[in-house]
């Protein structure tokens, strides 16, 4: 039993259409699907990535203040720490009094065992410091005492007053016996 | 001329299926437009998707790139927070509640000519932990005629108290001791003036 040519033509159709059925259902439903989702995804990541678009700017900027961050960090460390042999420290304070009439009677670090127990070891930040009191004893007028605390307190390296006591002489009204410990920081090996 | 239909009905019906063979003659087209409609569109879907996956590739590219950036920002805040850090307890070390020069300076403005101080010191109170720096002004006056001793005192604390420069760094002014005594017929008094120091260490 043959096929007329209005039959044939319809189940050719109809298969032809079952086809395309198919591949809508399979293959462009799908590929639809994944171009949506890729959309989706680029447009996500474009909105964080103008979100993140600063960064940029914000490492630059980071960076140039940590360099001077850095730079002042270093400068005040440089002033706040001496070296450990107190020589220089020593040195350093008759240098300051060298114009002045200032009359050192004695200039010593605090004896061993009360530098045990008073000196102040600071573990801060990852740095290790001791503060070492050094009693210094003189002779000066007022006003050369006055310029020599000056100098004390403008020098390069930091000298800490921690104490001070001025008592007049009893036969000389214009000279004082000055006693004041002055402390320096000495940082510490870790 | 008047046209007559001399076939007989039956005939005439067969004839009339004629058009559902001649209707069914679109659907090859049909289908072969459906075709390449959807080949067409499907070409489309396949470049979009190739581009999108480009784009993907160079967004996702872009926002490693921009991950690894924002890892450097994290990095350089903790070490901008670090060396702030260092440099707060540089400065902290660094500060001086007390410039020694300016305030002698400053007292020795302060004192009256009936006035001499005999000691000034400043020191840590006591030997406890809690102790406060107290700034203890010793000295002896010889007032004017016609003024008491007391009176000469009062006036001197008056004018420490008042000069904030001076004792804006003390919480206030304690007379601790006062003691008048006639030397060579003049009257002499010796005084202790106590100062603790406002913020207590320095």
């Amino acid at each position: 039993m043959g096929l007329d040519k209005k039959q044939t033509v319809l189940i050719f159709s109809l298969v032809f259409f079952l086809l395309l059925g198919i591949m809508f259902c399979f293959i462009f439903l799908p590929a639809l699907r994944q171009s949506r989702l890729l959309s989706k995804q680029i447009k996500d990541k474009r909105t964080n990535l103008t979100k993140m678009q600063t960064l940029t700017s914000e490492y630059s900027r980071l960076e140039a203040e940590i360099k001077n961050t850095r730079e002042k960090a270093q400068l005040l460390k440089n002033r706040l720490f001496w070296e450990k042999d107190i020589s220089r420290f020593l040195s350093e304070l008759t240098r300051l009094a060298s114009d002045l009439q200032i009359e050192f009677v004695s200039l010593k670090p605090e004896s061993v065992s009360s530098l045990q127990q008073k000196e102040k070891i600071e573990s801060q930040k990852g740095y290790l410091f001791a503060q070492v009191p050094i009693l210094v004893v003189l002779r000066s007028n007022y006003g050369d005492l006055v310029r020599f605390l000056k100098r004390i307190e403008e020098t390069d390296k930091f000298i800490k007053i921690e104490s001070l006591s001025i008592e007049s002489e009893q036969r000389d009204i214009h000279k004082h016996n000055v006693k004041m410990t002055l402390s320096i920081f000495v940082e510490e090996k870790a | 001329m008047v046209k007559v239909n001399l076939l007989s009905l039956e005939t005439n019906k067969t004839k009339d299926a004629g058009p559902p063979i001649t209707n069914i003659q679109w659907l090859p087209r049909a289908l072969f437009s459906l075709s390449i409609i959807f080949f067409s569109i499907g070409v489309y879907l396949r470049v979009v998707t190739i581009y999108q996956k480009k784009g993907l590739r160079e967004a996702i590219k872009q926002y490693e790139e921009v991950e690894a950036m924002a890892g450097k920002v994290k990095i350089s805040k903790e070490e901008l927070d670090k060396l702030n850090g260092e440099l707060n307890l540089f400065d902290g070390y660094l500060k001086r509640e007390i410039i020694w020069s300016e305030k002698l300076s400053q007292l020795c403005n302060l004192i009256p000519q009936e006035i001499w101080l005999t000691q000034l010191s400043f020191e840590k109170k006591g030997m406890g932990v809690s102790d406060l720096y107290s700034l203890s002004l010793k000295g002896s006056l010889i007032p004017q005629e016609k003024t008491s001793p007391i009176g000469t005192l009062s006036k001197f604390i008056n004018q420490l108290k008042e000069d904030e420069a001076f004792s804006g760094d003390f919480q206030n002014l304690i007379l601790s001791d006062s003691r008048t005594e006639t030397k060579h017929n003049v009257e002499i008094m010796t005084f202790t003036i106590e100062m603790p120091f406002r913020k207590g260490e320095i």
